[in-house]
């Protein structure tokens, strides 16, 4: 029962989703969602969620609330520079595919940060291979492109970083 | 109408402006890369902010709409990263070839040079 705290994340996790599907508070459709909850979460053993207790340091929900924001911001950025681009007479594009080093271990870290890359403006991860993530930029960043592109990834790398450890 | 209603109707509005030029984009960018940025970020945002929307139109069904646009957040990124790793992976006649530099290629590469 060494992972039991992960199982009992899962539980509320998919709790929180049965709520907000069925909308009823009632004593049978709750009793029926904590009946299925836990068949889900002792069948996985709790390996949709890690333990998300971890989480309930107030630096570590300070860090994740800091994490959204940047993400959120970026994202509204990058909606905008599609849109200049989109709706430009001849699109602007040099594009290129850039490595760069992530530096994290935790591998659902990793995946959070490829994702965030991904929604940000004008860089998509292209391939995640163990530590290395391969990002393609709509038009290379003037300079030298691998020191802006490791700098991108470090900017999120380091924000997540405070969350997850 | 009230205050709530005419917030839902700009949301609404701005979520379908961004949704059009993501539609716009996958049209006028020069190849695949590109016309996937178009349809990856365009729709994320335009579909939060039409969930949203909603959300202000019908303030009960915001549950279920914050829970759809978590999805969206979640799988939208994972679907553009699954097309560009295929064509990347895919055949040479097939790729874009305007590409700058491709750091992905050449390290595939030493690779394989590496195996040999």
């Amino acid at each position: 029962m060494k992972n039991i705290g992960s199982m009992l994340s899962t539980i509320v996790a998919l709790m929180v989703i049965w709520v907000c599907l069925t909308l009823n508070f009632s004593i049978s459709e709750l009793g029926l969602g904590i009946v299925f909850s836990v068949l889900i979460a002792v069948s996985t053993r709790g390996g949709f969620t890690s333990n998300l207790f971890r989480l309930l340091k107030p630096a570590r929900l300070a860090a994740l609330l800091v994490y959204i924001f940047f993400f959120l911001s970026q994202m509204v950025k990058a909606n905008i520079d599609v849109l200049f681009r989109v709706l430009r007479p001849v699109v602007p594009v040099r594009p290129g595919i850039v490595g760069a080093d992530i530096g994290l271990r935790n591998l659902r870290g990793r995946i959070i940060i490829a994702n965030s890359i991904t929604l940000t403006p004008g860089t998509l991860t292209v391939d995640l291979i163990d530590d290395r993530i391969y990002v393609h930029w709509i038009s290379l960043p003037d300079g030298d492109a691998t020191a802006e592109t490791q700098k991108l990834v470090d900017g999120f790398a380091k924000r997540l970083e405070k969350v997850l450890d | 109408m009230s205050a709530l209603g005419i917030i839902g109707h700009v949301l609404l509005g701005a979520g379908g402006f961004i949704l059009f030029v993501s539609g716009l984009g996958i049209l006028r960018m020069p190849d695949v890369y590109n016309r996937m940025h178009a349809g990856t970020k365009a729709t994320t945002l335009g579909s939060i902010l039409f969930m949203l929307g909603i959300g202000c139109l019908e303030p009960v069904w915001l549950p279920k709409l914050i829970l759809i646009i978590i999805l969206v957040i979640l799988t939208n990124p994972i679907a553009a990263h699954a097309l560009a790793r295929a064509v990347h992976s895919g055949p040479k006649d097939e790729k874009p070839d305007n590409l700058e530099r491709d750091d992905l290629q050449e390290e595939r590469a030493e690779g394989e040079d590496l195996d040999e």
